[in-house]
Protein backbone atom coordinates (compact mmCIF):
# COMPACT_ATOMS: atom_id res chain seq x y z
CA UNK A 1 0.00 0.00 0.00
CA UNK A 2 0.99 3.30 -0.79
CA UNK A 3 1.38 6.42 1.69
CA UNK A 4 -1.27 8.23 -0.66
CA UNK A 5 -3.59 5.29 -0.38
CA UNK A 6 -2.99 5.17 3.40
CA UNK A 7 -3.38 8.88 3.60
CA UNK A 8 -6.81 8.41 1.58
CA UNK A 9 -7.89 5.46 4.29
CA UNK A 10 -7.12 8.00 7.21
CA UNK A 11 -9.31 10.72 5.69
CA UNK A 12 -12.36 8.86 5.62
CA UNK A 13 -12.31 7.39 8.61
CA UNK A 14 -11.78 10.25 10.21
CA UNK A 15 -14.90 11.59 7.96
CA UNK A 16 -16.60 8.61 9.50
CA UNK A 17 -15.82 9.05 13.02
CA UNK A 18 -17.26 12.32 12.45
CA UNK A 19 -20.84 11.08 11.23
CA UNK A 20 -20.63 8.60 14.38
CA UNK A 21 -20.29 10.58 16.74
CA UNK A 22 -22.80 13.09 15.62
CA UNK A 23 -25.34 10.61 14.96
CA UNK A 24 -24.48 9.21 18.22
CA UNK A 25 -24.83 12.25 20.37
CA UNK A 26 -27.88 12.66 18.58
CA UNK A 27 -29.71 9.51 19.53
CA UNK A 28 -27.85 9.37 22.57
CA UNK A 29 -26.06 6.51 22.08
CA UNK A 30 -22.45 6.15 23.57
CA UNK A 31 -22.06 2.43 22.63
CA UNK A 32 -21.77 3.06 18.97
CA UNK A 33 -18.36 5.84 19.69
CA UNK A 34 -16.80 3.22 21.83
CA UNK A 35 -17.34 0.46 19.36
CA UNK A 36 -16.20 2.73 16.15
CA UNK A 37 -12.71 3.88 17.92
CA UNK A 38 -11.58 0.32 18.40
CA UNK A 39 -12.39 -0.41 15.01
CA UNK A 40 -10.84 2.31 13.70
CA UNK A 41 -8.00 2.02 16.12
CA UNK A 42 -7.66 -1.69 14.66
CA UNK A 43 -7.67 -0.45 10.41
CA UNK A 44 -5.27 1.84 11.45
CA UNK A 45 -2.93 -0.09 12.53
CA UNK A 46 -3.53 -2.59 10.13
CA UNK A 47 -2.93 -0.03 7.72
CA UNK A 48 -0.20 1.13 9.02
CA UNK A 49 1.63 -1.94 8.59
CA UNK A 50 0.60 -2.80 5.31
CA UNK A 51 2.37 0.93 4.17
CA UNK A 52 6.05 -0.26 2.27
CA UNK A 53 6.86 3.28 2.90
CA UNK A 54 8.56 4.87 5.86
CA UNK A 55 5.82 7.11 7.40
CA UNK A 56 7.18 8.32 10.89
CA UNK A 57 10.55 9.57 10.94
CA UNK A 58 12.65 12.20 13.21
CA UNK A 59 11.70 15.03 11.40
CA UNK A 60 7.69 13.77 11.64
CA UNK A 61 8.17 13.12 15.45
CA UNK A 62 9.89 16.70 15.42
CA UNK A 63 7.02 18.53 13.96
CA UNK A 64 4.58 16.36 16.47
CA UNK A 65 6.70 17.41 19.14
CA UNK A 66 6.85 21.09 18.30
CA UNK A 67 3.07 20.97 17.38
CA UNK A 68 2.30 19.17 20.95
CA UNK A 69 4.26 21.98 22.69
CA UNK A 70 2.48 24.75 20.80
CA UNK A 71 -0.97 23.36 21.92
CA UNK A 72 0.05 22.52 25.25
CA UNK A 73 1.19 26.27 25.91
CA UNK A 74 -1.64 27.54 24.43
CA UNK A 75 -4.29 25.13 26.00
CA UNK A 76 -2.98 25.94 29.46
CA UNK A 77 -3.18 29.60 29.04
CA UNK A 78 -6.43 29.48 27.80
CA UNK A 79 -7.80 27.70 30.01
CA UNK A 80 -6.39 29.58 32.68
CA UNK A 81 -7.67 32.61 31.84
CA UNK A 82 -11.26 31.17 30.88
CA UNK A 83 -11.52 29.13 33.97
CA UNK A 84 -10.38 32.35 36.08
CA UNK A 85 -13.45 34.82 34.75
CA UNK A 86 -15.88 32.12 34.73
CA UNK A 87 -14.62 32.04 38.57
CA UNK A 88 -15.03 35.97 38.97
CA UNK A 89 -18.22 35.83 37.36
CA UNK A 90 -19.12 33.61 40.32
CA UNK A 91 -17.65 35.69 43.18
CA UNK A 92 -21.36 36.28 45.14
CA UNK A 93 -22.10 32.71 44.49
CA UNK A 94 -24.96 33.57 41.63
CA UNK A 95 -23.68 31.91 38.72
CA UNK A 96 -23.05 28.93 40.44
CA UNK A 97 -22.94 26.81 37.49
CA UNK A 98 -20.41 29.09 36.17
CA UNK A 99 -18.20 28.76 39.09
CA UNK A 100 -18.20 24.84 39.24
CA UNK A 101 -17.14 25.11 35.03
CA UNK A 102 -14.27 27.40 36.20
CA UNK A 103 -12.99 25.42 39.14
CA UNK A 104 -13.07 22.30 36.66
CA UNK A 105 -11.26 24.44 33.62
CA UNK A 106 -8.55 25.38 36.62
CA UNK A 107 -8.33 22.31 37.83
CA UNK A 108 -8.02 20.43 34.51
CA UNK A 109 -5.05 22.94 33.61
CA UNK A 110 -2.80 22.03 37.22
CA UNK A 111 -3.33 18.30 36.54
CA UNK A 112 -1.99 19.15 32.96
CA UNK A 113 0.62 21.28 33.85
CA UNK A 114 1.15 18.10 36.75
CA UNK A 115 1.09 15.69 34.05
CA UNK A 116 4.01 17.75 32.32
CA UNK A 117 6.10 17.99 34.57
CA UNK A 118 6.36 14.38 35.69
CA UNK A 119 6.59 13.74 31.81
CA UNK A 120 9.49 16.37 31.82
CA UNK A 121 11.49 14.79 35.13
CA UNK A 122 10.80 11.12 33.51
CA UNK A 123 12.41 11.57 30.18
CA UNK A 124 14.91 13.94 31.70
CA UNK A 125 16.10 10.54 33.90
CA UNK A 126 15.97 8.74 30.72
CA UNK A 127 17.50 10.55 28.38
CA UNK A 128 20.38 11.47 31.65
CA UNK A 129 22.03 13.99 31.98
CA UNK A 130 21.89 14.20 35.87
CA UNK A 131 25.18 14.56 37.49
CA UNK B 1 24.58 32.55 12.90
CA UNK B 2 26.28 29.32 12.06
CA UNK B 3 24.73 27.13 9.64
CA UNK B 4 24.72 23.96 8.10
CA UNK B 5 24.52 23.22 4.51
CA UNK B 6 24.70 19.80 2.62
CA UNK B 7 25.24 18.63 -1.11
CA UNK B 8 22.91 15.39 -0.79
CA UNK B 9 21.26 17.07 -4.31
CA UNK B 10 24.76 17.21 -5.87
CA UNK B 11 25.65 13.33 -4.34
CA UNK B 12 22.24 11.81 -5.87
CA UNK B 13 22.92 13.30 -9.44
CA UNK B 14 26.00 11.98 -8.98
CA UNK B 15 24.93 8.16 -7.94
CA UNK B 16 22.99 7.51 -10.93
CA UNK B 17 20.84 10.31 -10.60
CA UNK B 18 19.09 8.69 -7.77
CA UNK B 19 15.75 9.46 -6.67
CA UNK B 20 14.73 11.23 -3.54
CA UNK B 21 12.37 8.66 -3.10
CA UNK B 22 15.57 5.85 -2.97
CA UNK B 23 17.79 8.03 -0.82
CA UNK B 24 14.93 8.11 1.34
CA UNK B 25 14.00 4.11 1.00
CA UNK B 26 17.89 3.58 1.66
CA UNK B 27 18.59 5.95 4.65
CA UNK B 28 14.69 4.57 6.37
CA UNK B 29 13.19 8.40 6.21
CA UNK B 30 10.31 9.88 4.57
CA UNK B 31 10.81 11.53 1.11
CA UNK B 32 9.59 14.72 2.74
CA UNK B 33 12.92 14.99 5.08
CA UNK B 34 15.05 14.62 2.24
CA UNK B 35 13.33 17.23 0.37
CA UNK B 36 13.39 19.50 3.88
CA UNK B 37 17.38 18.27 3.87
CA UNK B 38 17.30 19.77 0.56
CA UNK B 39 16.18 23.04 0.83
CA UNK B 40 18.34 23.27 3.80
CA UNK B 41 15.08 24.26 6.15
CA UNK B 42 15.84 20.59 8.61
CA UNK B 43 19.25 19.65 10.18
CA UNK B 44 19.45 15.62 10.23
CA UNK B 45 20.46 13.81 13.49
CA UNK B 46 23.67 12.45 13.68
CA UNK B 47 22.40 9.03 12.95
CA UNK B 48 20.41 10.26 9.87
CA UNK B 49 23.52 11.94 9.07
CA UNK B 50 25.67 9.21 8.88
CA UNK B 51 22.91 6.82 7.14
CA UNK B 52 23.14 9.48 4.30
CA UNK B 53 27.12 9.44 4.03
CA UNK B 54 27.13 5.76 4.13
CA UNK B 55 24.14 5.16 1.28
CA UNK B 56 26.44 7.97 -0.78
CA UNK B 57 29.58 6.34 0.45
CA UNK B 58 31.28 9.50 1.34
CA UNK B 59 32.65 10.88 4.51
CA UNK B 60 30.47 12.81 6.72
CA UNK B 61 32.30 16.21 5.90
CA UNK B 62 31.59 15.47 2.08
CA UNK B 63 27.90 15.79 2.52
CA UNK B 64 27.52 18.16 5.48
CA UNK B 65 29.38 21.63 5.93
CA UNK B 66 29.47 23.67 9.20
CA UNK B 67 29.47 27.41 8.27
CA UNK B 68 30.48 29.63 10.87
Amino acid sequence: MSYKTFNTIKRIICVAMGIIFAVSIWFGNWLAPIIAIVVAMVIMAVAMMKVKEVINDERTNHIAYKAAQFTFSIATVLLAIAGTILLAINRDNIYVTQGYIGLTLLFTTCGLMVVNRLAYTYYGHKLGGKE
Amino acid sequence: MPKITNNIRRLRFDHDEMTQEELANRVGCTRQTIIALEQGKYVPSIELAFKITLAFNVKLEDVFQYER
